[in-house]
Protein backbone atom coordinates (compact mmCIF):
# COMPACT_ATOMS: atom_id res chain seq x y z
CA UNK A 1 0.00 0.00 0.00
CA UNK A 2 3.10 2.05 0.62
CA UNK A 3 4.21 4.23 -2.57
CA UNK A 4 6.76 5.22 -4.13
CA UNK A 5 7.14 8.55 -6.15
CA UNK A 6 8.76 8.50 -9.72
CA UNK A 7 12.17 9.64 -9.65
CA UNK A 8 12.67 12.54 -12.28
CA UNK A 9 16.22 12.11 -13.73
CA UNK A 10 17.10 15.52 -15.23
CA UNK A 11 20.47 14.62 -15.94
CA UNK A 12 19.90 11.30 -17.22
CA UNK A 13 17.48 12.88 -19.32
CA UNK A 14 19.95 15.67 -20.57
CA UNK A 15 22.71 13.15 -20.60
CA UNK A 16 20.27 10.81 -22.94
CA UNK A 17 19.50 13.78 -25.11
CA UNK A 18 22.75 14.90 -26.01
CA UNK A 19 24.22 11.86 -26.50
CA UNK A 20 20.81 10.68 -28.82
CA UNK A 21 21.59 14.13 -30.69
CA UNK A 22 25.67 14.31 -31.04
CA UNK A 23 26.34 10.07 -31.32
CA UNK A 24 23.51 8.19 -32.79
CA UNK A 25 24.36 6.27 -35.57
CA UNK A 26 27.42 8.15 -35.60
CA UNK A 27 29.89 5.59 -35.08
CA UNK A 28 30.63 2.44 -37.32
CA UNK A 29 30.93 -0.16 -34.96
CA UNK A 30 26.81 0.76 -34.05
CA UNK A 31 26.25 -2.25 -37.00
CA UNK A 32 23.32 -3.64 -34.28
CA UNK A 33 20.34 -2.54 -34.99
CA UNK A 34 18.44 -1.97 -31.88
CA UNK A 35 20.93 -0.67 -29.99
CA UNK A 36 19.18 0.90 -26.80
CA UNK A 37 20.10 4.67 -26.07
CA UNK A 38 22.81 4.86 -23.83
CA UNK A 39 22.12 6.89 -20.46
CA UNK A 40 25.23 7.03 -18.10
CA UNK A 41 25.29 4.72 -15.31
CA UNK A 42 24.51 6.14 -12.60
CA UNK A 43 25.53 4.65 -8.91
CA UNK A 44 22.27 2.64 -7.54
CA UNK A 45 21.62 3.63 -3.85
CA UNK A 46 21.44 -0.21 -2.59
CA UNK A 47 23.75 -1.74 -4.22
CA UNK A 48 27.15 -2.08 -3.13
CA UNK A 49 29.20 -3.69 -5.87
CA UNK A 50 32.92 -5.11 -4.73
CA UNK A 51 34.78 -3.49 -7.44
CA UNK A 52 38.40 -5.30 -7.35
CA UNK A 53 40.54 -2.80 -5.34
CA UNK A 54 43.79 -2.93 -7.90
CA UNK A 55 44.02 -0.82 -10.82
CA UNK A 56 45.30 -3.22 -13.52
CA UNK A 57 46.90 -1.90 -16.38
CA UNK A 58 44.60 -0.98 -19.13
CA UNK A 59 45.27 -0.08 -23.14
CA UNK A 60 43.02 0.88 -25.04
CA UNK A 61 41.18 -0.95 -27.53
CA UNK A 62 41.83 0.10 -31.08
CA UNK A 63 38.95 -0.30 -33.63
CA UNK A 64 40.77 -3.20 -35.95
CA UNK A 65 40.97 -1.76 -39.86
CA UNK A 66 40.31 -3.64 -42.84
CA UNK A 67 43.70 -4.30 -44.72
CA UNK A 68 42.72 -7.01 -46.97
CA UNK A 69 45.86 -9.36 -47.07
CA UNK A 70 45.35 -11.14 -50.66
CA UNK A 71 42.09 -10.99 -52.86
CA UNK A 72 39.82 -12.90 -50.88
CA UNK A 73 39.34 -9.87 -48.52
CA UNK A 74 39.27 -10.94 -45.07
CA UNK A 75 39.26 -8.29 -42.33
CA UNK A 76 42.45 -7.84 -40.27
CA UNK A 77 43.27 -5.70 -37.14
CA UNK A 78 45.93 -3.27 -38.37
CA UNK A 79 47.65 -4.09 -34.95
CA UNK A 80 47.19 -7.04 -32.75
CA UNK A 81 44.01 -6.29 -29.75
CA UNK A 82 44.80 -7.10 -26.53
CA UNK A 83 43.08 -10.35 -25.22
CA UNK A 84 39.90 -8.31 -23.31
CA UNK A 85 37.87 -10.61 -21.69
CA UNK A 86 33.93 -10.23 -23.42
CA UNK A 87 32.47 -7.72 -21.34
CA UNK A 88 28.86 -8.58 -20.01
CA UNK A 89 27.49 -4.78 -19.56
CA UNK A 90 27.06 -1.87 -22.22
CA UNK A 91 30.66 -1.11 -22.55
CA UNK A 92 34.11 -2.28 -23.92
CA UNK A 93 37.09 -2.66 -21.04
CA UNK A 94 39.71 0.09 -21.44
CA UNK A 95 40.23 3.49 -20.86
CA UNK A 96 38.65 6.05 -23.23
CA UNK A 97 39.47 9.64 -23.67
CA UNK A 98 36.18 11.78 -24.03
CA UNK A 99 36.49 15.05 -26.04
CA UNK A 100 37.93 18.53 -24.28
CA UNK A 101 35.04 20.66 -23.94
CA UNK A 102 35.00 24.40 -22.83
CA UNK A 103 32.66 26.00 -20.22
CA UNK A 104 32.21 28.86 -17.60
CA UNK A 105 34.97 27.61 -15.51
CA UNK A 106 37.21 26.77 -18.27
CA UNK A 107 38.18 23.01 -20.40
CA UNK A 108 37.24 20.23 -18.82
CA UNK A 109 38.26 16.71 -20.63
CA UNK A 110 37.63 13.46 -18.75
CA UNK A 111 38.40 9.34 -19.57
CA UNK A 112 35.97 7.41 -18.60
CA UNK A 113 37.73 4.05 -17.04
CA UNK A 114 35.41 0.52 -17.62
CA UNK A 115 36.27 -2.88 -15.99
CA UNK A 116 33.99 -5.86 -16.16
CA UNK A 117 32.29 -3.63 -18.56
CA UNK A 118 31.13 -0.86 -16.02
CA UNK A 119 32.09 2.27 -15.62
CA UNK A 120 34.14 2.17 -12.45
CA UNK A 121 35.99 5.72 -12.32
CA UNK A 122 36.28 8.74 -14.21
CA UNK A 123 39.59 10.69 -14.57
CA UNK A 124 40.33 14.14 -14.74
CA UNK A 125 42.48 15.01 -17.71
CA UNK A 126 41.75 18.88 -18.14
CA UNK A 127 40.37 20.83 -15.82
CA UNK A 128 39.98 24.41 -14.72
CA UNK A 129 42.58 26.64 -12.88
CA UNK A 130 41.37 29.01 -11.03
CA UNK A 131 43.92 31.51 -8.82
CA UNK A 132 45.58 29.96 -6.17
CA UNK A 133 44.65 31.23 -2.50
CA UNK A 134 46.93 29.92 0.05
CA UNK A 135 44.23 29.52 3.08
CA UNK A 136 45.84 28.49 6.32
CA UNK A 137 43.42 29.05 9.16
CA UNK A 138 45.54 30.40 12.23
CA UNK A 139 46.83 27.44 13.98
CA UNK A 140 45.22 27.84 17.39
CA UNK A 141 45.41 24.62 19.72
CA UNK A 142 43.39 22.12 17.95
CA UNK A 143 40.94 19.84 19.58
CA UNK A 144 41.53 15.82 19.01
CA UNK A 145 38.91 14.41 16.94
CA UNK A 146 38.07 10.71 16.23
CA UNK A 147 39.51 9.28 12.50
CA UNK A 148 39.59 5.96 11.41
CA UNK A 149 41.01 4.42 7.90
CA UNK A 150 37.28 4.41 5.39
CA UNK A 151 36.29 0.89 4.15
CA UNK A 152 33.73 -0.05 2.27
CA UNK A 153 30.55 -1.07 3.50
CA UNK A 154 27.73 -3.27 2.79
CA UNK A 155 24.68 -2.35 3.72
CA UNK A 156 20.88 -1.22 2.58
CA UNK A 157 20.92 2.13 1.97
CA UNK A 158 17.64 4.54 1.12
CA UNK A 159 20.05 7.57 -0.29
CA UNK A 160 23.19 8.29 -0.86
CA UNK A 161 25.34 11.43 0.03
CA UNK A 162 28.21 12.58 -2.20
CA UNK A 163 29.97 15.25 -3.89
CA UNK A 164 29.09 15.21 -7.26
CA UNK A 165 30.44 17.08 -10.34
CA UNK A 166 28.01 17.63 -13.05
CA UNK A 167 28.19 20.49 -15.33
CA UNK A 168 27.18 20.35 -18.80
CA UNK A 169 30.59 20.13 -19.55
CA UNK A 170 31.72 17.07 -17.86
CA UNK A 171 28.49 15.09 -18.70
CA UNK A 172 29.89 16.62 -22.42
CA UNK A 173 32.82 14.56 -22.30
CA UNK A 174 32.25 11.93 -20.21
CA UNK A 175 29.11 10.91 -22.80
CA UNK A 176 31.91 11.37 -25.52
CA UNK A 177 34.39 8.89 -23.67
CA UNK A 178 31.45 6.90 -22.78
CA UNK A 179 30.69 6.85 -26.75
CA UNK A 180 33.91 5.69 -27.55
CA UNK A 181 33.03 2.59 -24.69
CA UNK A 182 30.21 1.43 -25.90
CA UNK A 183 29.99 -2.25 -27.66
CA UNK B 1 21.24 23.10 -11.69
CA UNK B 2 21.54 19.78 -13.81
CA UNK B 3 21.08 17.68 -11.24
CA UNK B 4 18.85 14.85 -10.80
CA UNK B 5 16.16 15.25 -8.30
CA UNK B 6 14.93 12.23 -6.23
CA UNK B 7 11.66 12.92 -4.19
CA UNK B 8 10.78 9.91 -1.87
CA UNK B 9 7.57 10.03 0.06
CA UNK B 10 6.80 6.72 2.86
CA UNK B 11 3.64 7.89 3.73
CA UNK B 12 0.67 6.55 2.83
CA UNK B 13 -0.67 8.52 0.48
CA UNK B 14 1.18 10.28 -1.79
CA UNK B 15 0.40 12.00 -4.96
CA UNK B 16 1.94 12.74 -8.30
CA UNK B 17 0.95 16.52 -8.21
CA UNK B 18 2.63 17.55 -5.09
CA UNK B 19 6.13 15.96 -6.44
CA UNK B 20 5.63 17.48 -9.81
CA UNK B 21 5.39 20.63 -7.54
CA UNK B 22 8.59 19.96 -5.88
CA UNK B 23 10.31 19.28 -9.68
CA UNK B 24 8.63 22.47 -11.46
CA UNK B 25 10.04 24.44 -8.17
CA UNK B 26 13.48 23.00 -9.23
CA UNK B 27 12.73 23.52 -12.82
CA UNK B 28 12.29 27.45 -11.49
CA UNK B 29 15.54 27.75 -9.31
CA UNK B 30 17.34 26.32 -12.13
CA UNK B 31 16.05 28.62 -14.58
CA UNK B 32 16.99 31.54 -12.29
CA UNK B 33 20.47 30.63 -10.66
CA UNK B 34 22.00 28.01 -13.20
CA UNK B 35 25.29 30.13 -14.68
CA UNK B 36 25.53 27.69 -17.71
CA UNK B 37 22.44 29.17 -18.64
CA UNK B 38 22.35 32.36 -20.76
CA UNK B 39 19.06 33.36 -20.01
CA UNK B 40 19.23 32.55 -16.11
CA UNK B 41 19.15 36.05 -13.82
CA UNK B 42 22.41 35.27 -12.67
CA UNK B 43 23.94 34.97 -15.73
CA UNK B 44 22.19 38.47 -17.15
CA UNK B 45 22.59 39.68 -13.64
CA UNK B 46 27.05 38.83 -14.19
CA UNK B 47 27.21 40.03 -17.67
CA UNK B 48 25.53 43.54 -16.40
CA UNK B 49 22.52 43.13 -18.31
CA UNK B 50 20.37 43.76 -14.98
CA UNK B 51 21.08 45.50 -11.58
CA UNK B 52 21.25 44.24 -8.46
CA UNK B 53 18.82 46.22 -7.11
CA UNK B 54 16.32 45.28 -10.31
CA UNK B 55 16.81 41.58 -9.46
CA UNK B 56 13.64 39.25 -8.00
CA UNK B 57 12.93 38.57 -4.50
CA UNK B 58 14.37 35.04 -4.48
CA UNK B 59 17.73 36.04 -6.17
CA UNK B 60 18.40 39.14 -3.33
CA UNK B 61 17.26 36.73 -0.86
CA UNK B 62 19.99 34.35 -2.21
CA UNK B 63 22.45 36.96 -2.49
CA UNK B 64 22.14 38.32 1.25
CA UNK B 65 22.87 35.11 2.21
CA UNK B 66 25.69 34.41 0.40
CA UNK B 67 27.17 37.22 1.73
CA UNK B 68 26.45 36.87 5.73
CA UNK B 69 27.85 32.76 4.80
CA UNK B 70 30.92 34.91 3.92
CA UNK B 71 30.90 36.55 6.75
CA UNK B 72 30.20 34.01 9.00
CA UNK B 73 33.01 31.78 7.37
CA UNK B 74 35.96 34.24 7.34
CA UNK B 75 35.66 34.34 3.50
CA UNK B 76 36.00 30.50 3.35
CA UNK B 77 32.40 30.40 1.37
CA UNK B 78 32.71 33.06 -1.78
CA UNK B 79 30.66 33.04 -4.44
CA UNK B 80 32.77 35.25 -6.64
CA UNK B 81 34.47 32.96 -9.24
CA UNK B 82 36.46 35.10 -11.48
CA UNK B 83 36.41 38.00 -13.06
CA UNK B 84 34.02 39.34 -10.73
CA UNK B 85 31.24 36.93 -12.05
CA UNK B 86 29.32 35.47 -9.26
CA UNK B 87 27.94 31.26 -9.16
CA UNK B 88 25.49 30.97 -5.77
CA UNK B 89 25.56 27.26 -6.49
CA UNK B 90 27.39 26.46 -2.91
CA UNK B 91 24.53 27.61 -1.22
CA UNK B 92 21.19 28.23 -3.42
CA UNK B 93 21.09 23.91 -3.57
CA UNK B 94 20.39 23.48 -0.24
CA UNK B 95 18.58 26.56 0.23
CA UNK B 96 16.57 25.74 -2.85
CA UNK B 97 15.95 21.91 -1.44
CA UNK B 98 14.95 22.85 2.14
CA UNK B 99 12.26 25.26 0.34
CA UNK B 100 10.65 22.11 -1.76
CA UNK B 101 10.82 20.15 1.45
CA UNK B 102 8.66 23.13 3.11
CA UNK B 103 5.96 22.62 -0.31
CA UNK B 104 5.89 18.90 0.99
CA UNK B 105 5.63 19.23 4.98
CA UNK B 106 2.41 22.20 4.10
CA UNK B 107 1.05 19.55 1.71
CA UNK B 108 1.06 17.25 4.92
CA UNK B 109 3.24 15.16 4.31
CA UNK B 110 5.65 13.70 7.48
CA UNK B 111 7.99 11.10 6.48
CA UNK B 112 10.19 11.82 2.89
CA UNK B 113 13.17 12.69 1.57
CA UNK B 114 14.16 15.15 -1.40
CA UNK B 115 17.80 14.64 -3.20
CA UNK B 116 19.41 17.06 -5.34
CA UNK B 117 22.48 15.74 -6.56
CA UNK B 118 23.64 13.99 -3.81
CA UNK B 119 22.74 16.61 -0.86
CA UNK B 120 19.47 15.75 1.43
CA UNK B 121 16.82 17.02 3.17
CA UNK B 122 14.74 13.84 5.47
CA UNK B 123 11.76 14.30 7.39
CA UNK B 124 10.64 11.29 9.60
CA UNK B 125 10.93 7.79 8.70
CA UNK B 126 11.42 5.13 5.70
CA UNK B 127 8.61 3.13 4.82
CA UNK B 128 10.01 0.35 7.17
CA UNK B 129 9.79 2.74 10.49
CA UNK B 130 13.32 3.49 10.31
CA UNK B 131 15.33 6.28 10.28
CA UNK B 132 16.29 7.36 6.87
CA UNK B 133 19.51 5.25 5.97
CA UNK B 134 22.23 7.37 3.75
CA UNK B 135 25.34 6.47 2.36
CA UNK B 136 28.44 8.70 2.08
CA UNK B 137 30.17 8.13 -1.14
CA UNK B 138 33.84 7.14 -1.68
CA UNK B 139 35.41 9.81 -2.77
CA UNK B 140 38.05 7.22 -4.46
CA UNK B 141 35.60 4.73 -6.02
CA UNK B 142 32.29 6.05 -7.01
CA UNK B 143 30.45 2.84 -6.45
CA UNK B 144 30.96 2.13 -2.78
CA UNK B 145 29.98 3.87 0.40
CA UNK B 146 32.44 3.90 3.22
CA UNK B 147 29.86 5.34 6.17
CA UNK B 148 26.41 4.60 6.83
CA UNK B 149 24.51 7.85 8.85
CA UNK B 150 20.38 7.93 10.25
CA UNK B 151 18.69 10.45 9.72
CA UNK B 152 15.16 11.86 10.85
CA UNK B 153 14.74 15.02 9.70
CA UNK B 154 18.61 16.23 9.52
CA UNK B 155 20.02 17.40 6.58
CA UNK B 156 23.20 16.15 4.68
CA UNK B 157 25.75 17.87 1.97
CA UNK B 158 28.35 16.79 0.87
CA UNK B 159 31.46 18.79 -0.60
CA UNK B 160 34.32 16.97 -2.28
CA UNK B 161 36.08 15.66 -5.68
CA UNK B 162 37.24 13.33 -6.98
CA UNK B 163 40.73 12.30 -6.00
CA UNK B 164 43.75 10.77 -9.20
CA UNK B 165 46.30 9.23 -6.61
CA UNK B 166 48.07 11.97 -4.99
CA UNK B 167 46.20 14.89 -6.68
CA UNK B 168 42.52 16.18 -6.02
CA UNK B 169 41.27 18.02 -8.66
CA UNK B 170 37.72 19.72 -8.40
CA UNK B 171 37.06 21.82 -11.61
CA UNK B 172 34.75 24.07 -9.76
CA UNK B 173 37.08 24.23 -6.77
CA UNK B 174 38.99 27.50 -7.11
CA UNK B 175 41.69 27.21 -4.11
CA UNK B 176 44.07 24.53 -3.43
CA UNK B 177 44.02 24.38 -0.05
CA UNK B 178 41.39 21.99 -0.84
CA UNK B 179 43.65 19.46 -2.63
CA UNK B 180 44.66 18.54 1.33
CA UNK B 181 40.94 16.63 1.75
CA UNK B 182 38.79 14.54 -0.93
CA UNK B 183 35.41 15.39 0.76
CA UNK B 184 33.64 16.70 4.30
CA UNK B 185 29.55 15.60 4.84
CA UNK B 186 28.30 17.76 6.96
CA UNK B 187 24.94 17.19 8.97
CA UNK B 188 22.50 19.80 10.39
CA UNK B 189 19.17 20.75 10.94
CA UNK B 190 18.35 20.98 8.04
CA UNK B 191 20.65 20.85 4.05
CA UNK B 192 20.73 24.81 3.83
CA UNK B 193 22.76 24.61 6.54
CA UNK B 194 24.68 21.67 5.71
CA UNK B 195 24.99 22.49 2.41
CA UNK B 196 26.56 26.75 3.15
CA UNK B 197 28.73 25.30 5.69
CA UNK B 198 29.97 21.99 3.91
CA UNK B 199 30.73 24.26 1.02
CA UNK B 200 33.15 26.45 3.47
CA UNK B 201 34.37 23.95 5.42
CA UNK B 202 35.91 22.25 2.21
CA UNK B 203 37.34 25.35 1.18
CA UNK B 204 39.51 25.37 4.40
CA UNK B 205 41.67 22.11 3.51
CA UNK B 206 41.88 19.51 6.42
CA UNK B 207 41.26 22.69 9.19
CA UNK B 208 37.73 22.28 8.02
CA UNK B 209 36.69 19.99 10.09
CA UNK B 210 37.63 21.79 13.37
CA UNK B 211 35.19 24.80 11.75
CA UNK B 212 32.48 22.20 11.58
CA UNK B 213 33.49 21.09 15.24
CA UNK B 214 33.27 24.75 16.28
CA UNK B 215 29.70 25.14 14.77
CA UNK B 216 26.69 24.43 17.17
CA UNK B 217 24.46 21.82 15.23
CA UNK B 218 26.50 20.65 13.18
CA UNK B 219 28.33 16.79 12.86
CA UNK B 220 30.69 16.40 10.11
CA UNK B 221 32.92 13.64 8.43
CA UNK B 222 35.72 14.51 6.68
CA UNK B 223 38.27 12.20 4.42
CA UNK B 224 41.32 13.28 3.52
CA UNK B 225 43.91 12.20 0.31
CA UNK B 226 45.21 9.33 1.77
CA UNK B 227 41.32 7.78 3.12
CA UNK B 228 41.86 8.76 6.52
CA UNK B 229 38.28 10.15 7.82
CA UNK B 230 38.14 12.73 10.82
CA UNK B 231 34.35 12.89 12.50
CA UNK B 232 33.22 15.55 14.72
CA UNK B 233 32.82 14.87 18.47
CA UNK B 234 28.92 14.78 18.49
CA UNK B 235 29.00 13.04 14.61
CA UNK B 236 28.74 9.38 16.40
CA UNK B 237 24.74 10.05 17.27
CA UNK B 238 24.12 9.37 13.44
CA UNK B 239 25.45 5.99 13.24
Amino acid sequence: MKRYLLTFFLILSFAAFAISQKFSLSSPSAAQSGVPSPTLPVPSPVANENIAPEKRLVTIVKKPTVIPASPVSKPVPASPAPVVTKPKGLYRDGTFKGDAISEYYGTIQVAAVIQDGKLVDVQFLQYPIDRQTSANINNQALPILKSEAIAAQSANIDAVSGASVTSPAFISSLSSALALAKN
Amino acid sequence: MGMPVIVRIADELANEEDCERVFSYFRYVDEKFSVYKETSEITRLNHGIIKEADCSDDMKEVLALCEETKKLTNGYFDIEVRNGFRDTSGLVKGWAISNAAKILDAAGYKNFFIDVGNDIETRGVNEEGELWRVGIRDPFRLTEIVKIIRLCGEGVATSGTYVRGLHIYNPLEKNHSADEIASITVIGANVYEADRFATAAFAMGKNGIYFIENLLGLEGYQIDKNGIATMTSGFEKYL
